[in-house]
């Protein structure tokens, strides 16, 4: 047992010859929203169902709020919602008669409040007044809030989310975001995976990278991206200020200066004291993009020599 | 569960127009027999044909023998292999798991789903055989095979019903291999025709004197067993066996799948 | 914590379990049927007086029979061929040697027999027909003859225990059955045995094989499945002929009983070395025990018929100087050959060259 909301110990995950995941230690703590991060085919999604108890560890452990799965996974999963690999329902029922029976099926559902549940979570995700159209009418957008809807029928303490902004416009993303940030406000651990690493750095609190089946990073964006100690100078006068500062100049692009180093204001003090105009004066930080390509290959979508490394 | 995937099972469109396709052969012959008014030769044709165009009564038990031999399993084979992988084809499995549902308690919900919908099945084709059968051909007590008196209105009933009953349960062995395969493959279309090449083997094995000894295994050795019940008295000794042969095989092909569905990586 | 492969393991426990099962269900009736059986303390004697005094013994049962002899055959003969060449699933209900029924049951019709004392009443399903006629004994052999009670009875009735030897036990029909050899003692047999399993409590034979000389299986067998030694009730062996029935008044109804009515001359006293037989006037029949010759008169349309069919059957040997066909089915030989004024059919289960000596002694006896 641990405080933890999601706990694995060199899980691992091997289809034949294939090491689809290799031991990783995740762990998501409550109130975090997690953002899982890797190029596609990196074992994102074999992890995300190990963590759900479909897919069968080869070995290692997960806890997932506390119940080792899939051993004991019945008793967690009634207290999470999930969203893998895209939004599945039966295309000849409506989008409430999906829900109805998707809040039927398993424990925990009782019947007399079955309607208001399900009214709740259609109004969660906008689709209250979709009415009796068959899903299979639906369009994707609409596909992926029902999906959500029956990730939240339970009001769960943990949401496991794959792609959850797969074929929305960029105002249902927006309305995704703002909901994940309310019902994390509200005390939900999220569990987000995704390869948007815009979309994970908007809402994100920590993050873990997996490349190739291993866990290459595991952190919080707020300390992944401190600032790196180095300054970002803009000047018109970039040839007078890299002879200046002579040697202490990291990269140059234009009028771009990356300067290694004293501090911004004493930069500063430098560079005007010397007459070189500055228009832009700030501190590096590192942007997500850059930590994660950085650090991780490409995806195995990419069948060229790079690839096949 | 179960209540979920029965409710599942009666709002698809799918079932009805199953039975319905299902109902719509012995009525043709009903019609085809009314109209030309040429019944097949005696002794030959489905069980009990040849006597319908002088008793209505008879048809429900002669639309049973039509369906039996392969409308009524190919439809059962049909909604027991899409159980388990009609679900995973629309990824709608993976979310019923997370619900969660016991993967046990989900095959044991599947079965009794495929079981529900063949009992309805076959009650429809009776009682719709039994109002074609008396509107077109009239109606008169029901004979038995023996010769003999006719049978009294309770006792025609009750046979009838349990011939139905008994139809319906020579089902299950074809339910439950397709269900077992439908939790191999991701393809119900798959596990329809691997269930329907096990009946087929079955029927071809019986007609073989060389295949004797496996007789009393073949899960359609025993179907026809329902003319026993119109026999005076009846003759159980088939009927009780064909119940347990069905029961066996749904008994051990249900363990297997369970055995493989409780152990699989659900990818779909 | 970390156990590596523990999917698998698990994968490999719930399989093993499946594969249990299904093994203990495939071995369980092979292991049934091996289990010991404890042999009946009942002297042979006592056993075949037993059996030869069972025809009052009632019953009723379900019994099944198959037989491996291909009988050329015609259409009036064609039950015959069924009989004795096919699989035979039979209930029987017997009250008493006058008082029965036995329904031939095949998967979609029933083929019925109801005796009573001045007859018996024939139904067939398929044909919707019911027949009734007054001579049920002057018959070729039918359904009923081949229950193993009747056909066991009848095949140990002139036994005599010098002929007999013991068998092993064996369960059959859920009960305890003694076993009895049969070796036919006369030269010209094509039977080599005859083995039968009775209930040493009623005497009833349980199961009857039939084997001919140098067989791997047997010509004929006949078993009982289900049996309960007990009167049946009155009404389930009487007949009353459904309505729109067809129904039909049958007193000369098949080949043999054409025969009858051309009558059979003269017979000798003995065939071929076998002793005429004073029984039940089937045929001019000869022999003891499973040791039979008949000689029939071949007349009316049918008798020619099967004439010719047994002329034209695979495997026939034809003797154009006395204008003889021979043929040898199993155990059975028939021979179709002409004696002074007619053609005579001999069978039985003697060799071919005994049936020959039978219509030379036949033809000598009618000049």
């Amino acid at each position: 047992m641990s405080d933890s909301v999601i706990l694995t110990r060199a899980l691992t995950k091997r289809f034949g010859s294939l090491t689809a995941v290799d031991a990783v230690d995740l762990d998501v703590r409550p109130g975090d929203i997690y953002g899982f991060l890797g190029p596609n085919g990196s074992g994102k999604t074999t992890t995300v169902r190990m963590l759900l108890g479909l897919v069968l560890a080869t070995s290692g452990s997960v806890e997932l709020l506390g119940e080792p799965v899939p051993r004991r996974a019945k008793r967690a999963l009634g207290r999470v919602g999930a969203l893998v690999e895209g939004p599945a329902a039966y295309g000849d029922l409506s989008g409430r008669a999906n829900l109805t029976l998707a809040d039927a099926a398993g424990p925990g559902g009782p019947r007399p409040t079955r309607k208001r549940r399900v009214d709740e979570a259609l109004e969660r995700v906008g689709l209250s007044e979709v009415g009796r159209r068959p899903v299979k009418a639906y369009s994707l957008g609409m596909r992926q809030r029902l999906g959500l809807a029956a990730a939240l029928l339970r009001r769960p303490e943990l949401l496991v989310l794959d792609e959850p902004t797969n074929g929305l416009d960029p105002q249902g993303i927006h309305e995704v975001r703002a909901l994940l940030i309310e019902l994390n406000a509200a005390g939900t651990t999220v569990f987000l995976s995704s390869h948007l690493l815009a979309e994970v750095e908007q809402v994100c609190g920590r993050i873990g990278v997996l490349d190739e089946g291993r866990l290459v990073l595991q952190d919080d964006v707020a300390a992944l991206r401190a600032p790196t100690g180095n300054t970002v100078v803009s000047t018109p006068d970039a040839d007078r200020a890299v002879s200046l500062l002579d040697g202490r100049v990291a990269a140059r692009d234009g009028d771009r200066l990356v300067v290694r180093g004293p501090e911004p204001a004493d930069l500063n003090a430098l560079l005007v004291g010397e007459g070189i105009r500055v228009t832009e004066l700030i501190l590096e930080r590192r942007t997500l993009e850059e930590i994660v390509l950085g650090i991780t290959g490409p995806g195995s979508d990419r069948v060229d020599g790079r690839a096949a490394r | 569960m179960i209540m979920v995937e029965l409710r599942k099972m009666l709002r698809r469109r799918r079932t009805w127009v199953t039975i319905a396709l299902l109902d719509a052969l012995p009525t043709l012959v009903a019609v085809l027999l009314a109209t030309t008014n040429l019944g097949p030769q005696p002794g030959t044709g489905p069980a009990f044909l040849s006597a319908v165009l002088s008793n209505g009564n008879l048809f429900p038990a002669a639309a049973l023998a039509i369906v039996l031999p392969l409308f009524l399993p190919v439809a059962v084979a049909v909604v027991a292999g899409d159980a388990v992988a009609g679900e995973a084809q629309a990824g709608t499995l993976r979310y019923l798991l997370i619900r969660p549902v016991g993967r046990t308690r989900l095959l044991v919900a599947k079965l009794v789903s495929v079981v529900a919908f063949t009992l309805i099945a076959v009650v429809v084709v009776a009682v719709t055989a039994y109002f074609v059968g008396t509107h077109l051909f009239g109606s008169a007590p029901l004979p038995t095979v023996s010769g003999g008196p006719t049978l009294s209105p309770a006792q025609a009933t009750l046979r009838t019903g349990l011939a139905i009953l008994y139809v319906g349960l020579s089902m299950l062995g074809v339910a439950a291999v397709a269900l077992l395969l439908s939790t191999f493959v991701d393809s119900p279309l798959a596990a329809t025709l691997g269930a329907l090449a096990v009946l087929i083997a079955s029927t071809v094995l019986l007609t073989l004197d060389a295949a004797h000894a496996l007789n009393p295994y073949l899960p359609t050795r025993y179907w026809l067993a329902f003319v026993d019940l119109f026999r005076q008295p009846i003759l159980w000794r088939d009927l009780v066996r064909g119940v347990a042969l069905q029961v066996v095989y749904v008994g051990v092909l249900l363990l297997a799948a369970w055995a493989n569905f409780t152990t699989k990586d659900v990818t779909s | 914590m970390i156990r590596p492969y523990r999917w698998l393991m698990f994968a490999v426990g719930r399989w093993s379990v499946v594969m249990g099962v299904l093994a203990t269900l495939i071995a369980l009736p092979a292991v049934i049927s091996r289990l010991p059986v404890a042999d009946p303390d009942v002297p042979m004697q006592a056993l075949l007086a037993k059996v030869q005094a069972s025809q009052r013994v009632p019953y009723s049962g379900f019994a099944e029979s198959l037989g491996t002899v291909a009988v050329p055959t015609s259409r009036s003969f064609a039950s015959l061929t069924d009989l004795f060449g096919g699989h035979t699933r039979m209930r029987v209900w017997r009250r008493g040697p006058t008082d029965w029924r036995v329904d031939t049951v095949d998967p979609v019709g029933e083929h019925g027999t109801y005796r009573d004392a001045a007859g018996a009443w024939l139904w067939d399903f398929a044909d919707h027909r019911a027949t009734r006629t007054t001579q049920p004994d002057i018959t070729l052999p039918v359904a009923a003859d081949l229950l193993p009670a009747e056909l066991g009875r009848r095949l140990l009735s002139e036994a005599t225990p010098a002929e007999l030897h013991r068998l092993p036990a064996r369960r059959i029909a859920g009960r305890t059955a003694a076993g009895l050899r049969l070796h036919p003692t006369d030269a010209d047999a094509t039977i080599d045995r005859v083995d039968t399993w009775i209930d040493p409590r009623s005497g009833l034979p349980l199961r009857v094989e039939i084997w001919a000389k140098k067989a791997s299986q047997p010509a004929f067998q006949s078993t009982f499945l289900d049996l309960r030694v007990a009167l049946p009730p009155a009404g389930i062996t009487r007949f009353e002929p459904p309505v729109g029935a067809t129904l039909s008044n049958d007193n000369v109804r098949d080949v043999g009983q054409v025969a009858l009515q051309y009558g059979f001359g003269g017979l000798p006293e003995r065939l071929a070395g076998l002793p005429l037989r004073d029984d039940a006037p089937r045929f001019g029949s000869y022999g003891h025990g499973p040791t039979l010759i008949a000689a029939v008169p071949l007349a009316g349309e049918g008798g020619f018929r099967l004439a010719h069919r047994i002329e034209d059957a695979p495997g026939v040997v034809v003797d154009k100087q006395d204008g003889s066909s021979a043929l040898a089915a199993g155990p059975l030989s028939l021979l179709v050959a002409p004696v002074s004024d007619g053609i005579w059919l001999f069978t039985g289960t003697v060799t071919v060259a005994a049936l020959r000596r039978a219509a030379a002694e036949l033809r000598a006896a009618h000049r």
